[in-house]
């Protein structure tokens, strides 16, 4: 290969800036105009992922929190104001989440995001300190929120939803439990937990943790048929590798009960990949009363064509809450913080009472269903 | 203007990371699909260094250089053996391997998939500082690259791609160039990881996956092999093309599945009218 | 000792997935030299158009799935035609035509997305039924997939060592130039192998979908899968390599998952490193 002339070299050197400075030129002028844009409406950012293998949770998500900003401009909006949002996707990964965040704030002003997963959250986390905006999500994960008074969680933690399933099996008299959960940091809370719970029950106990992202779980399942339970739980993120999980277990000749601790099963990729092997499930989780839901239920279905799921209550509620605070103490970073820090007695969409602890952890109402339908879904409250 | 700057302090990693790519694949001729491996190596180790053992976060840079060169090193000892297709194989089935060890041996903070909790100095502490310090560290490099590839070792390097028998008959090694501009390309990417660790505050195993690895082959393939200033041009004109998408009030449902289309697109057309990319020197060859 | 055996089954169960995608890559790989990442797509396509066809369309499941799998012999046909045909004749070599590859999965997967929004789809909507014999239970569905891949290589066999075409083939296998000299006519063996392939990947793409489901990355998984199993077998002796690295990585796979389950690709992984190492051909190579 020739050696390359000096002058050659130079003219690609100067071919490679003007290319650049011509993408800047056209990136910039759009910058500056978004920014002016933002009058009388009033902006939230919203921060999920879109693309990528978890870009499911966004589709399915954001629907429901536009539908909750639709409700509240039909009421005539926060003080007069429409709730406009601006939607971003984190491709659920911290490069994503720090930029979508930069974005939003830096860009189009946000005083306050909506967002999700436990890598994104603890990405945005240092900002929001730096930045002066709240943040919201549905993340289970405990201790997270509390690092930080900026952050905030709308779900029930297994703290809460796991004695309602302690307490069925001790009425059924399970004496064999076998758990699931994923090898990611929910394992690292969930399993202490569940085992004590056991232990109060005497109940003899034994756990599989499964990686996020496999196909076939088989392997694994067959050491929780060797184990011979009387109970499976199975918990995690709701993804749908844990629906496998539960087809698989039925597909290994295993007619074992399963539970389910966070209404998971309620979600659309879950209840397609468990199918009718999730009929009967009972699981624990977000207060969810049909009745109380109708009003998004009935939008999410005209949008979506099924129902919405146990997480997509709990966007729509955090988008009223954002509301509420504003009415109470401003349309800024820290009247936002300040409102959701206090929530209390606020009406869930799912029905139950809602109030936020001291680590920016919600405290709500929490059931146990049993699932009867799979596919629209249905499900029934039951009594321990 | 601080979104622009992390976006700008952004570029600098992923040029630095190209440039590295460049050097092995563009110039030696080595097909390396497990950039990010690198990458998060050099990540994983300077927020190690500087948020367990509290080493200044310049020095845990220039040390996590070292140790990514040295890892880069040790994996490719035992690949050297493999030829051509089976070699670019095996280093991207080096992106699993490592994302699993990442994931189940790499430190977390608790409650979280990653590690935060840098303890950053001045010149990395704010969007501007960072832009200052990422543009100065990138042009040094940039600086050094243009030197280490114009000299006599990038013309060894190029013989190494083109004429190994030639080299052999001048009684130098080719495996010897190899594994000293594997290792070169190993530190600089682990100085890029470092840099990527300062900029997003946050690391997790999710950062550092094929994807990414395949991310860097499309920057340097759209820039062109061979070339450093494809490097550059690629990852800046493809960063840029990604983050524009934001502003082109797109439904939001349908931004990233277009963004992810376009580049498949750019993939074809590459490779059907332009093989050696933008300004690239060299084409792939088998 | 029961799990043990249990785990073996599932691991010759999932063996058949993997050798179905695995023997059409290999085929294409060991006679046209080209690395078909976009075989996964041909994969996902198969699934998609039978889920349309079969749960949405509600035709019966044996015309859905002879149509789905004829959609992707035709979608692999076309890839070649529209892409790899031409980057060739550009002069692309391996690399190239791997990149282009790669290019053709990101636009198809991008598509998919769009139509599924990333939910999983399931073309079934019943249980699968099993057979227990003693403590092992069988899914009847990795006995039927097995019976496929039995009946599949079976043919490949035949038809590579008994009918012309299969001999101009083989003789790609070894040596392209040459068979190009002796006068064959590579371009119509070229589309016969395509059609092929992605119809053997169609067909695990049906199962796939009635199985576990598909979703947008479904495809690049299972390929992975299938480039290692070839890897592992070699692919020099097209239908024993695929084969015997199908069920080595089927069985490594579902043994893995019964003891180390947080380290099932790291061992995959880690296990085709070793082995290229060992012996850079392939088990039969």
């Amino acid at each position: 290969m020739p050696h390359m002339q000096p002058n050659h070299r130079l003219t690609r050197w100067i071919a490679a800036t003007v290319c650049i400075g011509a993408v800047l030129g056209v990136a910039l002028p759009d910058l500056a105009r978004s920014q002016q844009a933002s009058g009388t409406p009033y902006t939230l950012g919203v921060t999920y992922p879109l693309s990528g293998p978890f870009g499911a949770w966004g589709q399915l998500l954001v629907p429901a929190i536009e539908i909750a900003a639709d409700h509240v401009n039909q009421a005539g909006g926060v003080n007069g104001h429409p709730l406009k949002l601006v939607v971003e996707d984190s491709k659920g990964n911290p490069e994503g989440a720090i930029s979508a965040m930069r974005k939003v704030v830096q860009v189009d002003q946000v005083p306050a995001i909506l967002t999700i997963f436990t890598n994104v959250v603890s990405a945005q986390i240092p900002l929001t300190m730096q930045f002066k905006v709240p943040i919201i999500s549905p993340v289970e994960a405990p201790g997270l929120v509390a690092r930080s008074s900026w952050a905030f969680a709308h779900s029930p933690l297994l703290t809460s939803t796991l004695p309602l399933l302690a307490e069925h099996w001790k009425n059924t008299k399970i004496k064999r439990l076998f758990a699931f959960f994923p090898n990611t940091p929910i394992a690292k809370f969930a399993s202490p937990t569940t085992k004590a719970e056991a232990e109060k029950l005497g109940i003899t106990y034994e756990e599989a943790l499964f990686k996020l992202g496999d196909t076939d779980f088989r392997g694994l399942i067959a050491r929780a048929k060797s184990f011979n339970p009387h109970a499976i739980l199975i918990y995690g993120h709701g993804t749908p590798d844990e629906g496998v999980i539960m087809k698989q277990i039925r597909e290994l000749g295993m007619n074992t009960p399963m539970f389910n601790a966070c209404a998971c099963v309620t979600v659309k990729s879950y209840r397609e990949s468990a199918g009718k092997a999730a009929v009967g499930v009972v699981f624990s989780g977000f207060k969810y009363d049909r009745q109380a839901a109708k009003k998004l239920t009935d939008a999410y279905r005209a949008k979506l064509g099924f129902d919405p799921d146990y997480a997509s209550l709990e966007v729509y509620d955090m988008v009223f809450m954002i509301a509420e605070a504003i009415k109470k103490y401003g349309y800024t970073g820290e009247g936002i913080r300040k409102g959701l820090a206090e929530v209390k007695d606020f009406r869930s969409i799912g029905g139950g009472l809602v109030g936020m602890d001291k680590d920016g952890q919600s405290v709500v109402p929490v059931a146990l269903y049993r699932l009867t339908d799979v596919t629209k879904p249905d499900f029934v409250e039951i009594k321990p | 203007m601080d979104h622009i700057f992390f976006l700008g302090t952004l570029m600098c990693v992923w040029v630095m990371v190209c440039l590295a790519a460049n050097f092995v694949i563009g110039y030696t001729g080595m097909m390396a699909m497990g950039q990010a491996v690198y990458l998060g190596v050099g990540a994983y180790a300077s927020a190690t260094l500087n948020i367990y053992l509290g080493v200044n976060y310049f020095a845990a840079m220039a040390l996590a250089a070292v140790v990514t060169g040295a890892v880069a090193v040790l994996t490719l000892l035992p690949l050297l053996r493999l030829s051509g297709f089976y070699f670019a194989l095996a280093t991207l089935g080096l992106n699993f391997v490592f994302f699993d060890l990442f994931h189940n041996l790499g430190p977390r903070v608790e409650g979280s998939e990653g590690l935060y909790g840098l303890e950053l100095p001045a010149a990395l502490g704010s969007p501007h500082a960072q832009i200052v310090t990422g543009l100065l560290i990138t042009i040094a490099c940039v600086l050094a690259a243009n030197r280490l590839v114009g000299g006599a070792f990038g013309r060894a390097l190029r013989a190494t791609r083109d004429r190994p028998d030639a080299l052999i008959a001048l009684g130098k090694n080719p495996v010897h160039y190899q594994i000293v501009i594997w290792g070169v390309s190993g530190a600089l990417t682990g100085l890029a990881g470092a840099l990527y660790a300062a900029t997003l505050f946050y690391i997790d195993p999710t950062l550092f996956t094929l994807n990414a690895s395949i991310l860097v082959l499309v920057y340097v393939g759209v820039g062109g092999l061979a070339s450093n200033a494809g490097s550059v041009l690629g990852a800046v004109l493809l960063i840029a093309f990604t983050e524009s998408f934001r502003y082109l009030g797109l439904p939001s449902v349908l931004a990233g599945p277009i963004q992810q289309g376009l580049y498949g697109a750019l993939l074809v057309g590459l490779m059907l009218f332009r093989r050696q990319g933008l300004v690239g020197n060299h084409d792939f060859q088998e | 000792m029961m799990s043990a055996l249990q785990v073996l089954a599932i691991g010759f169960g999932l063996a058949g997935y993997y050798a179905l995608v695995a023997v059409g890559f290999a085929l294409i790989f060991a006679t046209l030299r080209i690395f078909h990442i976009a075989h996964g797509t041909v994969f996902l396509m198969a699934g998609y158009v039978f889920f349309f066809l079969y749960r949405v369309g509600g035709l019966d499941v044996v015309s859905s799935g002879v149509l789905s799998v004829i959609v992707a012999a035709l979608t692999g046909l076309a890839i070649d035609k529209a892409v790899y045909l031409p980057v060739m004749r550009r002069g692309g070599g391996l690399f190239s035509v791997f990149i282009a590859s790669l290019g053709v999965a990101l636009i198809f997967e991008a598509v998919f997305l769009v139509f599924t929004k990333g939910i999983v789809t399931v073309a079934r909507t019943t249980a699968l039924g099993i057979v227990s014999v003693g403590p092992v239970a069988f899914r009847l569905l990795d006995i039927f997939i097995l019976g496929v891949v039995i009946v599949v290589y079976g043919l490949l066999y035949l038809w590579l060592h008994c009918t012309r075409r299969g001999l101009e083939v083989r003789g790609l296998t070894d040596n392209r130039a040459l068979a190009a000299v002796v006068g064959m006519n590579v371009d119509q063996t070229r589309n016969v192998i395509f059609l092929l392939a992605s119809a053997l990947a169609g067909i695990a793409g049906v199962l796939t979908a009635y199985d576990t489901g598909l979703a947008p990355d479904t495809g690049s998984r299972t390929l992975f899968i299938a480039v290692v199993a070839v890897i592992l077998g070699g692919v020099q002796n097209i239908l024993l390599g695929s084969i015997v690295g199908s069920v080595s990585l089927g069985i490594l796979t579902a043994y893995a998952g019964f003891f180390f389950p947080e380290w099932v690709t790291f061992s995959v992984f880690a296990m085709m490193i070793i082995l290229i190492l060992i012996r850079p051909r392939g088990l039969f190579g």
